[in-house]
């Protein structure tokens, strides 16, 4: 991490957290030194922030086609509703957002079911296409790889949370909302801060990624000074009582399971078993928050969320109500608390801007190397995001433009406590 | 001591499945004599179905009493359907047809759940209640000693059936030899049945009551299978008591090496506790097994005797190659880039066959590690790319030679097994290599993934980015899909050439009775090791080419349900010829077939996958020998019955 560009962005942080905190008396979490705003940085008007113009797009001009790659169809689906979040905002740009400078926006989709080849087919399809000057990604881990040494930085590529460290890692990324191993260090900041915590446990399953990422939330609560107990175990372990054993659940101060959305089930019944119910204790990331999990417990685990981007069920977000008139619009309440719905319908929103903003008046302006100038510089606010954005803040993952996020504590039947502010990875 | 005591009595819930799969496993063993790969895959849908039942999945909910009813009966109600029409026609069929058709029915209820009811996990309401007692200074489930009581109980009972009723006599006699219990008057057939119910039963009860300690989905209870066959393999497949111990021992085992993990001695890679140790464990204990228990499984005495399908010397080969070949170049040309991306897809998929063709269709020797071996090389391609600066052709040649060397390894623990013990061996063998090697930060793949430059040669480019790029100017280059096509047409060539030789009959030798092939003074060890060299070599080649192919090296693309895959659709293709290896690469993942399938049909994902179980099994039913072998056999007949004419013809004239 580049430690003077740190030093700003937390002196910078603190002073206005210190505004803050006199604000927020909405929450009883506390505030740390890297806290930045939440309200007074909300996206509230998505006309001005995709620098569009007011009405729907002419259906007569040409369109301006966006990639769009998604897992879907086969037997792991991590954001299935992500595909859903970016029509929807494809379809509100051309109604009422003018489109890319009055010019219809088009997916072309492409969707990776199950096999690593199908990264490299979709990375194919996308980059021959010629009409296609940018890519937007869902939630993707089968065939990331494939797929980005397809692409080979020829287009750029926006992610809103980076399932994989491989899209971070690239040169021609831009993950919107972070990923694993950079919004996870804050952990130990929430842990530190707000629940004074000394001991901690971390169970994961060993898989590539997550392993890594469980090993940065290790590394987060150290760094804050709390003594850490981290187990893997097999994926697809069922009885995890002892893995959390092995870690310590049962008497430390703050327990994080991390996994994908298929290891929440199991995790939240294991720590159910073991009696480990407080919820402000508990966090994880939002991957558990997936219509998949509430399947399988009848409702998401009752735990703490370290959340990078808008919350649906959070009242004090005043970037939400943007986002609800959109949904009431569309009559698509049924998805819309899904975290990779709300992520995918910012970042096709903001994909939108970059292509405005390359665009300049003018489409046939519009290049790959036009668009990613354009999205790299972005500071942000994001829209149902964090209040800033920090593209290129590390150097061995380039395309990583965040690592914070709020803590909410969620309280069942849809309905979320904030339990932070806006953190970051903790100071030393 | 206290902890290591608790930590035991921890892994008694994980081992009590593993124990009641091993179980299932043994009874189906004993009744049909083959390995039901689908154990775990029968406790699923039992467990879906109780599921379903109380939670109103279908329309309609039940009490919970009458819900377990109806499961035991839907899991008798398939076990039956599966036994006769997918297991009694294969009754006389080699044993690797049957252990892929297990394979087949695995496919095809998995792909049924998923399709049925969604990839999400189920809250399986949990008969047995959530609670716990505390013992030893911690919290320790209720359920764990429920369901392991239940599992000792159930063993213990099918104990008394088998040593103290007729039915169980009738049964071992059977087992033991399947020409004399039809001399008594005994049906292997209505035992066969009756013991796959029995296992039905077993398995169903584990679906239905381990909601409390295993997650509802299509793989975990599924995959569990890979520890039951060592617990069974430890039980020879035979004593249910050994059985259920080890499953119970292994579970602990497991339990033990998470309390151990946490310990500063532990060994860590990148910070983290080294991944996938529980899974060396088990192949560990299977190799012990093997060498403690014997070297083969308790054959039955049959009727017919079950082999593999017939190895026929090829003929003209070149005629064949050398058109085929101009045609593939012609269309990597001329193809829109989609279909020409497929079409390399199956020519990776045609290598990675043609090792299996030498090892299991020429020497009998079923291994499932040989996609593991490719992964090997392609992450030896990667990481001397990355780490040390090698590039081709140094870094495929080195990573060939560390699959040549994994192979070789895995010859050594295959010479005193062969067969379907040979099969469970290098599925374990698989698991291992791929939670502990392809996993690990430090030797697998990295955090950020595993790149892979393209190949170059004195500047040419030759991989997929090359400058030509066909007809429509697109990507991937056609000069990769030369580079596949000649490894693909260079292999086949040597397994055919082989198979012409004096190596080629030793091997068959070898298949057809190692004992006698030692009698006739040919040196089986080393025909076995030469055969996984050769077959590992061709690993090698594969795993550098989906390496390049893809751009990067991903643990996912080597993974053990995807070697499964890849031996049971090469059997399906034809697995003892070179034209099965080629059926095989068509139907490959994202190749020309499947992505013909989903381009023009919309069939791919979850579909896709029931569509290949059942094709699988009905392939197995119809042509035991594979598509090519039929293929063969049909070329044969008709050239025989035009030889007769001719023959008849000139006599008449004459």
């Amino acid at each position: 991490m580049n430690r003077s560009a740190r030093s700003a962005a937390l002196a910078g942080a603190a002073l206005v957290a210190l505004v803050l905190a006199i604000a927020a008396s909405a929450t009883t979490a506390r505030s740390d030194r890297a806290t930045a705003p939440t309200a007074s940085a909300a996206v509230t008007n998505y006309l001005t922030y995709v620098k569009g113009k007011r009405g729907k797009a002419n259906p007569r001009l040409s369109k301006v086609y966006i990639g769009w790659v998604n897992q879907q169809g086969g037997q792991v689906v991590i954001g299935g509703l992500a595909t859903a979040g970016a029509q929807l905002a494809v379809r509100y740009v051309n109604d009422q957002l003018g489109g890319v400078g009055g010019h219809p926006v088009a997916l072309v989709q492409c969707f990776i079911k199950s096999n690593e080849e199908e990264g490299t087919t979709c990375g194919q399809k996308l980059v021959n296409d010629k009409r296609i000057a940018v890519i937007a990604t869902g939630a993707v881990a089968t065939g990331a790889q494939s797929f980005h040494a397809t692409i080979r930085g020829a287009k750029p590529v926006v992610t809103g949370v980076a399932v994989t460290p491989v899209d971070g890692a690239q040169r021609n990324a831009i993950v919107l909302f972070g990923d694993a191993g950079h919004i996870l260090l804050p952990f130990g900041t929430y842990a530190r801060n707000v629940l004074k915590a000394k001991t901690a446990a971390v169970v994961y399953p060993q898989a590539t990624g997550i392993t890594e990422a469980a090993l940065v939330i290790a590394a987060g609560l150290r760094q804050a000074g709390i003594s850490v107990k981290a187990v893997g175990y097999t994926q697809g372990q069922s009885d995890l009582t002892a893995p959390l054993t092995a870690a310590g659940a049962t008497t430390a101060d703050f327990v994080a399971p991390y996994g994908s959305a298929a290891d929440c089930a199991n995790q939240a019944n294991a720590l159910k078993q073991l009696g480990i119910t407080d919820s402000r204790k508990i966090m994880t990331a939002p991957l558990c928050l997936s219509p998949q999990v509430s399947a399988a417990l009848g409702d998401w685990p009752l735990w703490t969320y370290a959340i990078a981007s808008s919350n649906y069920g959070d009242p004090t977000d005043k970037g939400m109500p943007a986002y609800q008139r959109v949904i009431k619009r569309y009559k698509a309440e049924k998805n819309a608390p899904d975290p990779w719905h709300i992520v995918a319908f910012s970042e096709l929103l903001t994909t939108v801007r970059f292509l405005n903003e390359a665009a300049a008046n003018n489409v046939s302006r519009i290049t790959p190397a036009r668009v990613l100038a354009r999205a790299k510089v972005f500071r942000g606010p994001l829209a149902l995001g964090s209040p800033k954005l920090q593209c290129g803040k590390y150097k061995n993952a380039p395309g990583i433009c965040n690592d914070m996020f709020q803590a909410f504590t969620y309280q069942g039947k849809f309905a979320f406590k904030r339990a932070s502010g806006w953190i970051g990875p903790p100071g030393k | 001591m206290s902890e290591i005591l608790l930590f035991l009595l921890l892994g008694l819930g994980t081992g009590a499945t593993i124990a009641a799969i091993a179980v299932g496993v043994v009874i189906t063993y004993r009744g049909s004599g083959f390995i039901n790969l689908a154990a775990g895959a029968i406790a699923m849908l039992a467990g879906f179905s109780f599921w379903a039942l109380r939670t109103g999945e279908l329309g309609f909910t039940v009490g919970t009493p009458l819900a377990v009813a109806l499961s035991y009966v839907f899991v008798v109600l398939v076990t039956v359907v599966i036994e006769l029409a997918v297991y009694r026609p294969l009754r006389t069929a080699a044993p690797l047809a049957k252990l892929v058709a297990s394979l087949g029915v695995l496919l095809t209820a998995q792909a049924a759940m998923l399709l049925a009811f969604g990839t999400s996990q189920h809250p399986q309401p949990a008969i047995i209640p959530i609670r716990v007692i505390r013992m030893l200074d911690a919290a320790v489930p209720l359920s764990a000693f429920v369901l392991s009581g239940m599992v000792v109980g159930m063993t213990l009972l099918l104990w008394a059936l088998y040593r103290w009723t007729r039915f169980g006599l009738a049964t071992r006699a059977a087992s033991e030899n399947d020409v004399a219990a039809r001399l008594a008057g005994l049906s292997p057939n209505e035992l066969s049945l009756a013991n796959a119910i029995l296992a039905g039963l077993v398995l169903g009860t584990l679906g239905i009551f381990a909601g409390s300690v295993a997650a509802l989905d299509t793989t975990t209870l599924p995959f569990l299978v890979v520890p039951a066959l060592a617990a069974a393999l430890f039980a020879r497949l035979t004593s249910l008591t050994i059985a259920c111990a080890c499953g119970l021992a292994i579970g602990m085992a497991e339990s033990l090496i998470e309390y151990a993990s946490t310990k500063t001695w532990f060994p860590t890679s990148a910070g983290a506790a080294w991944p996938g140790v529980k899974e060396l464990l088990v192949f560990a204990l299977i190799v012990a097994a093997m060498f403690l228990r014997g070297a083969s499984l308790p054959t039955r005495g049959e009727l017919v005797e079950q082999r593999l399908p017939d190895v026929p010397r090829p003929k003209h080969a070149g005629k064949l190659a050398i058109p085929s070949a101009l045609l593939c170049a012609i269309a990597l040309v001329v193809l829109p880039f989609d279909f020409r991306q497929a079409l390399t897809n199956s020519l990776i998929g045609i290598v990675m066959a043609l090792s299996l063709v030498v090892i299991t269709g020429f020497v009998g020797q079923i291994s499932v590690v040989q996609l593991a071996l490719a992964g090997v090389a392609g992450f030896t391609v990667s990481h001397l790319a990355v780490d040390a600066g090698i590039g081709f052709p140094l870094a495929p040649l080195a990573g060939i030679a560390a699959a040549v060397l994994l192979g070789l390894v895995t010859a050594v623990s295959a010479l005193r097994v062969r067969g379907v013990a040979l099969a469970v061996v290098t599925i374990a063998a698989a698991v291992a290599v791929f939670n502990f090697g392809f996993v690990n930060s430090t030797w697998g793949g990295g955090a950020t993934g595993s790149p892979v430059p393209d190949p170059k040669l004195f500047g040419i480019n030759l991989g997929p980015t090359a400058s030509f790029r066909g007809l429509d100017g697109n990507l991937p280059s056609p000069v990769f899909g030369w580079v596949a096509l000649a490894a693909a047409v260079l292999l086949s060539l040597l397994v055919i050439s082989v198979r012409r030789g004096i190596l080629g009959q030793r091997m068959l030798a070898v298949r057809s009775n190692e004992r006698a092939a030692a009698g006739a003074a040919i040196d089986v060890r080393n025909v076995k090791l030469i055969a996984f060299g050769i077959s590992a070599l061709i690993a090698g080649v594969a795993g550098t080419l989906y390496a390049y192919n893809f751009g990067s090296v991903s643990a996912d693309r080597f993974s053990v349900p995807l070697a499964l895959s890849l031996i049971a659709f090469a059997y399906a293709g034809g697995i003892t010829l070179v034209s099965g290896a080629v059926f095989a690469g068509l139907i490959a993942a994202q190749g020309i077939m499947p992505y013909a399938l989903d381009k023009w049909f919309g069939l791919s994902g979850n579909w896709f996958l029931l569509f290949g179980g059942l094709v699988l099994i009905f392939t197995l039913i119809q042509n035991p020998e594979g598509v090519a072998g039929s293929f063969y056999r049909t070329l044969q007949a008709r050239a025989k019955r035009k030889a007769e004419l001719a023959t008849s013809e000139s006599a008449e004239a004459a």
